[in-house]
């Protein structure tokens, strides 16, 4: 039998220098916005052998998601969604 | 979050210090197998300031110490077949990517003129120049999603041509690098020298191709058409060489690691609390490994020791629901062994590792307006893990940290666009593609208990 849990946590904001971002002639870069995001994900798992060579596993996952949006140029812009998913599964392995 | 120029000037200093000092102990290795008798395996030491290698027999072998403790002065096995550098191979094999690579890219000309900033004008020779040492064409593009993340691919494509003809994991990314570099130079001379492309395709694309490279060959040794297939697919050049020639020579010694290969199918049913959706998925996927972290290869000069790749889709009654891949190295570090006494519960061994560490993850999770999408390049990263067994149990855990270059849709775009707000105006990529770049960090910690014989 195996017994496993799995954290992972990332966040990411984003590059907003101007100067690196490409900027058409049609759609000039002036009403910039600012994204910052999260992802937390929570996995806990059981697995069990069937035969040497075939494996049943369940899985149950939350993911947390969280992300604002920000307005460089223009401060009265302000977003922010929030949302959990939860995720369970049935699984048959095969090891080669 | 601003980037300065010196960041992306350190990115690129990075990438070109790295295979210099990892050439330099490939040189030394290089050295000292020369001093030894030329039969496989040849057996050379490494001496590292900051490594430590311990003499390991497989796990399953008889040993009938006691726990012991054999700290040896850092043994690495180097094969006859990791020493010769093929120049002319790698030559032919990365010619022939590019040319395909070129045709590919001449055939759908007209669809990329929309991404044409520069035109040349006056002397030729500048302008090529202008373009390698200044910044002034260096950009973050903003192509779609796919062709952004097909540099990943074509990546591990530069990189396996090199590693195939005998370049260590370092050197092949120092070619990688410099491909990439001439395709953006050059061959895209029209548009702009793409900074998110030489990072996908140097770091993510190394990582692919490293992990691509070993599951390939450890893939060879399997039987049946599921692993010859993705044997195939994972390194293309060594399967079409293999039609036409002899010459199967492995690189690496399974007695030396501990390989994974599994396929599986399953079903998934998931829930989102505030957008209220369920869903149903039918689940395929793949997940394989490759653990030589206390075997004895050349591990943090020049093979990463522990290789990780999973893959999952998900299909729904809508079509694909969920498409993730991941893949991470253990570049190799400080690692020891102490093994418990074979079939007794009172003895226990442990094992340990810590070191570098760099990783690539493909989300993409639901569909529409309700696709949670990322891209993480996990650029270099701290990988630190122990476990403790004995006769009946085996404890493992593991912490990673990485520094990581993101292609984002950011989450709040869904709001955001529900409430009337549009990208025009704001960073060309949100608005030709729906995503942004972004810089930020990646942290995982695993925990496992297995009892004996678990699957």
């Amino acid at each position: 039998m195996l017994l496993g849990l799995k954290v992972t946590s990332q966040r990411w904001d984003s590059i907003d220098d101007k100067e690196f971002n490409r900027s058409s002639d049609w759609n000039r870069n002036k009403s910039d916005l600012d994204f910052k995001d999260a992802r937390d994900r929570y996995e806990v798992y059981l697995g069990l052998p069937i035969t040497k060579t075939v494996g049943l596993s369940v899985h149950h996952e939350r993911i947390d998601r969280s992300g604002t949006l920000t307005g460089i140029d223009n401060r009265n812009i302000y977003h922010r969604n929030d949302d959990s998913e939860s995720r369970t599964s049935l699984r048959l392995a095969y090891r080669y | 979050m601003n980037i300065k120029k010196h960041a992306v000037i350190t990115t690129v200093i990075f990438a070109l210090n790295a295979p210099v000092w990892a050439g330099e102990a490939s040189f030394i290795a290089e050295l000292a197998s020369t001093t030894l008798p030329q039969q496989a395996p040849v057996v050379a030491s490494i001496s590292t300031s900051n490594t430590y290698f311990m003499t390991s027999a497989p796990f399953s072998a008889n040993s009938s110490a006691a726990i012991t403790h054999q700290p040896q002065p850092d043994p690495a096995i180097t094969l006859p077949q990791l020493i010769e550098k093929d120049w002319w191979g790698a030559l032919a094999e990365i010619t022939v990517v590019l040319v395909i690579g070129e045709l590919l890219y001449k055939t759908g000309e007209e669809s990329m003129k929309e991404d044409f900033d520069y035109e040349i004008e006056g002397n030729t020779g500048r302008y090529f120049v202008d373009r390698i040492v200044t910044t002034e064409s260096w950009k973050l593009d903003d192509n779609e999603v796919g062709m952004n993340w097909g540099h990943a691919y074509a990546g591990a494509l530069y990189h396996q041509a090199f590693r195939n003809y005998n370049f260590n994991y370092y050197e092949s990314m120092l070619g990688n690098f410099l491909t990439s570099g001439i395709w953006e130079v050059f061959a895209e001379y029209k548009e702009v020298v793409s900074i998110n492309d030489q990072i996908v395709t140097t770091f993510g694309g190394s990582v692919l191709g490293e992990s691509f490279f070993q599951l390939s060959e450890m893939l060879d040794t399997k039987e049946g058409w599921v692993p010859a297939t993705f044997a195939g697919v994972f390194n293309p050049s060594k399967t079409l060489r293999g039609w036409f020639s002899d010459d199967t020579a492995n690189r690496f010694d399974r007695q030396q690691s501990t390989d994974q290969f599994d396929i599986y199918t399953g079903a998934l049913y998931s829930t989102k609390d505030t957008a209220d959706i369920s869903t149903t998925t039918m689940l395929l996927g793949v997940k394989a490994s490759i653990d030589s972290v206390q075997g004895q290869y050349d591990a943090l000069s020049a093979t990463p020791s522990l290789v990780e790749l999973d893959m999952e889709l998900g299909i729904s009654a809508e079509g694909i629901e969920d498409w993730q891949l991941s893949s991470s190295l253990f570049l190799g570090g400080y690692t020891q062994e102490v093994k418990p006494t074979t079939g007794s519960r009172e003895s226990w061994g442990h094992n340990w590792f810590i070191g570098p560490s760099m990783g690539i993850e493909y989300s993409s999770l639901g569909q529409e307006d309700e696709e949670d999408f990322f891209a993480a390049i996990n650029v270099i990263g701290l990988s630190a893990g122990g476990e403790w067994q004995n006769a009946d149990f085996n404890i493992s855990v593991r912490g990673d940290i990485f520094g990581d270059f993101s292609m984002v849709k950011p989450f709040a775009s869904k709001d955001y666009q529900a409430s009337g707000g549009q990208f025009w105006g704001t960073k060309s990529v949100l608005w030709e593609g729906g995503y942004a770049y972004g810089l930020g960090h990646t942290a995982k910690l695993t925990l496992k208990q297995a009892t004996e014989n678990c699957y």
